[in-house]
């Protein structure tokens, strides 16, 4: 194999597949980068065998075609801190050089046939899906799911595509988001899947910054997201996604809207008294006025009070102040609807469009 | 004031059963590998001792009569036995399920003298209990156990301050509470075998040679400690809460396993909600079969009290580990603990799942340990086993049963 190619190009492809090929990996061949060169392009594919991400570089001059497997890192960094605007890659005889003006690399290579093989994107039914929509529907429902595990059973965002719509939901036992957005669906599909938390952070990572359309395809296993250059196949969880609907609750009476930016400097001041151990926030809603309190047993304890609009019977609810702040860092709009019930009925926040975010109260009792 | 209760656990075995008075006795575990845990005075008179095995103890007392020890029995009667205590002061330490220290110091203006109380509270004991204790008297801690130490059975010795460094003088260190056989050793090979030349030897040779603990051996030496008698109630809460326990045999299949770690995962679930506590830190331990032990933890996000949960996340553990011999011992322990995590589930089956722990946990509470259980434990490895130094009439706390 022997390829030239702009940097700046080929730079762009490793940032997109090198957190897959992570070096926590037991199998050191999935520490490996593929590179394949073939009809004037480059692709590098990277596995862990649950999700599988391949950048195709383009506008490549290939003068020998080729496929070689080698360290994710190594060849990564070379490129990161290449200082010319052109990289030629060679290999032979499982020798991976790079070579510039005044110095060159040498990597040892693995052989290609021990690399798992790509799921390839079959170019038929698929849904498609703007940009800037597939973004905003991860970001505002996979935060729940980030971080440490939850309980037992790793679980994953659902997303659920019926006719001109797709629903993306995720929950962690205590809080769930839900929102919907327009696709485009030509052939008229009815599909849905849980996709890994792992696997839709990536999908994340690799949404470019030019405004362009995504295709997905949800197969029996697995999901494949295809922007214009790059695809990513993420292995699906098995089994059904709870009855989500039910726990968001319909019979909510107590109907406020709330500033955003008042009531996340509110949330923020109350919580500041809550501690690892201690995350009672009390929100007492009284004609006119939200009343936030907290009396941490270690800590001390902190009232604030914010003008709503509302004039309807009192309340008062116990909610994880975390979980509040969690969703006021993803809304972008000004307003933010809350309903509510009674202390032990699930708060329901809604912003903006079809978006709806569900948190479960914690008990007042005992405390 | 300090009180020792005399072969506790086989006293009480003789107060329930009155055919097993005045005869020789053993209580034991109920398991295959047990040993002695408490020998009555009758056995005791064979030479019988705490830790023989049961086939060592039969060849020195043919009579003797094995009896298994029956926990609830032994907790409640100390329970019991504090709450006496609490009638002279609240200031009762629970050293362990035989022994409590007493601050008397301000209840002295309501009973008379010191004797006074050690004689009601020892009379009370005969009258109440059936059950006779060595009570000692001293200016502290140390001397008061050292007192109630020096007459067994059923004796009252008063350490007066005034006779505390001629006492101290020509003990052996060892009688001290505090100093075990090897830090009795290095302290024979300085030269120093009473407390008399305890509490001579110069501290900064001590320090050298022992830490920070040189400065309380110099103390110890001369009779003096400083440290409070704490109640219950003031001790500080627990840090994690865990039990474990020695296989009847060893074994390497995982059902087997799971089982027990099931087992334990729910005595662990039991105490933590009895504590109203909830943790998010499970910790799996196994000692090998040639007694290699290791510990594996996980963390997860959610603060969990649940039976199942437990043994879900422990299963999580379990599988990071490679089983390399057979496994003589397992333990479940979770920390990361916080009290009264009021956060209600979002899904009704898992609000119904509390509701289900939470009445076998009442069940269980009536009607004891175990009435009911998953189908899966209806076989389980009996789990009499010994109480631990650490047992409290209340609280949480790490218990081990070998």
């Amino acid at each position: 194999m022997k390829i030239k190619c702009n940097k700046e190009d080929i730079k762009k492809g490793f940032h997109i597949v090198e957190c897959n090929a992570s070096g926590s990996n037991i199998r050191p061949i999935l520490q490996n980068v593929k590179i394949t060169a073939k009809n004037n392009t480059l692709e590098l594919s990277t596995t862990d065998l649950e999700v599988s991400i391949s950048y195709v570089v383009d506008s490549v001059e290939v003068i020998e075609p080729g496929v070689v497997v080698c360290p994710e890192v190594k060849v990564a960094s070379i490129v990161k801190e290449w200082s010319e605007d052109c990289i030629e890659i060679t290999e032979e005889n499982r020798i991976c050089s790079i070579t510039g003006k005044g110095s060159y690399f040498k990597i040892l290579c693995m052989d290609p046939e021990e690399f798992p093989a790509i799921p390839q994107f079959t170019n038929e039914n698929y849904i498609e899906i703007d940009k800037a929509n597939l973004t905003e529907m991860v970001r505002k429902t996979a935060f729940i799911l980030s971080g440490e595990k939850a309980k037992h059973g790793s679980n994953g965002v659902f997303l659920d595509v019926n006719k001109n719509r797709a629903k993306m939901v995720a929950n962690d036992g205590r809080r769930l988001a839900e929102i919907k957005r327009k696709i485009d669906n030509p052939n008229g599909l009815r599909n849905s899947c849980i996709i890994p938390i792992k696997g839709i952070l990536q999908v994340l990572r690799m949404l470019s910054d030019h405004d362009e359309i995504i295709k997905i395809r949800i197969e029996e296993r697995r999901v494949f997201v295809r922007t214009e250059k790059s695809t990513l196949c993420s292995q699906l969880i098995e089994g059904q996604y709870p009855e989500y609907e039910e726990v968001i609750p319909t019979n909510l009476d107590k109907r406020i809207t709330l500033d955003k930016r008042t009531f996340f400097s509110a949330v923020r001041r109350g919580s500041v008294m809550t501690t690892e151990e201690y995350k009672l926030l009390r929100f007492k809603i009284l004609e006119n006025l939200l009343e936030l309190r907290c009396t941490s047993p270690d800590v001390g304890e902190a009232k604030v009070e914010m003008p709503i609009e509302y004039s309807g019977e009192g309340l008062e609810i116990g909610l994880n102040p975390d979980y509040i702040l969690d969703f006021l860092k993803v809304v972008d709009t000004d307003k933010v609807g809350l309903e509510l019930k009674d202390h032990s009925t699930a708060g329901v926040f809604k912003a903006g469009n079809d978006y709806t975010y569900v948190v479960m109260p914690m008990s007042l009792e005992g405390s | 004031m300090h009180v020792d209760m005399n072969a506790f656990f086989a006293s009480v075995e003789q107060q329930v059963n009155p055919s097993l008075r005045h005869r020789p006795i053993a209580v034991i575990g109920a398991h295959k590998r047990t040993v002695i845990t408490t020998a009555s005075y009758e056995a005791r008179a064979y030479g019988v001792k705490v830790g023989m095995t049961v086939p060592e103890a039969k060849k020195l007392c043919p009579d003797i009569i094995f009896v298994a020890g029956d926990n609830k029995r032994y907790t409640d009667t100390c329970t019991r036995l504090v709450r006496l205590y609490t009638n002279y002061t609240p200031l009762v330490e629970v050293y362990s399920i035989d022994e409590a220290f007493l601050d008397i110091m301000g209840s002295l203006c309501l009973f008379n003298s010191p004797e006074d109380i050690a004689l009601q509270i020892k009379r009370k004991i005969r009258k109440n209990f059936g059950l006779t204790c060595s009570i000692g008297v001293g200016s502290n801690k140390l001397l008061a156990k050292l007192a109630s130490n020096m007459k067994k059975p059923d004796g009252l010795t008063i350490i007066h301050p005034e006779d505390v460094s001629e006492i101290l003088e020509k003990l052996p260190v060892s009688t001290l509470c505090g100093i075990g056989s090897r830090l009795e050793m290095h302290l024979e090979a300085m030269g120093v075998k009473t407390c008399g030349e305890l509490g001579r030897f110069p501290v900064k040779e001590l320090k050298r040679k022992f830490g920070i603990i040189g400065e309380r051996l110099h103390q110890m030496g001369l009779g003096i400690d400083e440290s409070p008698v704490v109640p219950v109630e003031d001790e500080p809460d627990a840090k994690s809460v865990g039990h474990s326990m020695t296989l009847d045999k060893d074994i390497s299949d995982n059902e087997s396993i799971e089982r027990y770690i099931l087992q334990l995962s729910e005595m662990v679930g039991r105490r933590l909600r009895r504590g109203q506590y909830s943790g998010r830190t499970v910790a799996l331990t196994l000692r090998y079969s040639n007694f290699h032990t290791f510990t594996k933890r996980r963390t997860i996000k959610e603060y969990i009290n649940g039976d199942f949960d437990i043994y879900l996340v422990s299963l999580d553990v379990l599988r990071l580990i490679r089983l390399k011999y057979a496994v003589r011992l397992l333990g479940v322990s979770i920390s990361n603990l916080v009290k009264d995590y009021g956060q209600i589930p979002l899904f009704k089956k898992d609000r119904d799942r509390q509701s289900v722990v939470q009445t076998m946990d009442e069940i269980n509470d009536r009607y004891g340990e175990f009435s009911i259980t998953r189908a899966r434990l209806l076989d389980r490895y009996p789990h009499k086993g010994v109480i631990a130094p650490a047992w409290r009439p209340a609280g949480v706390r790490r218990v081990n049963y070998q």
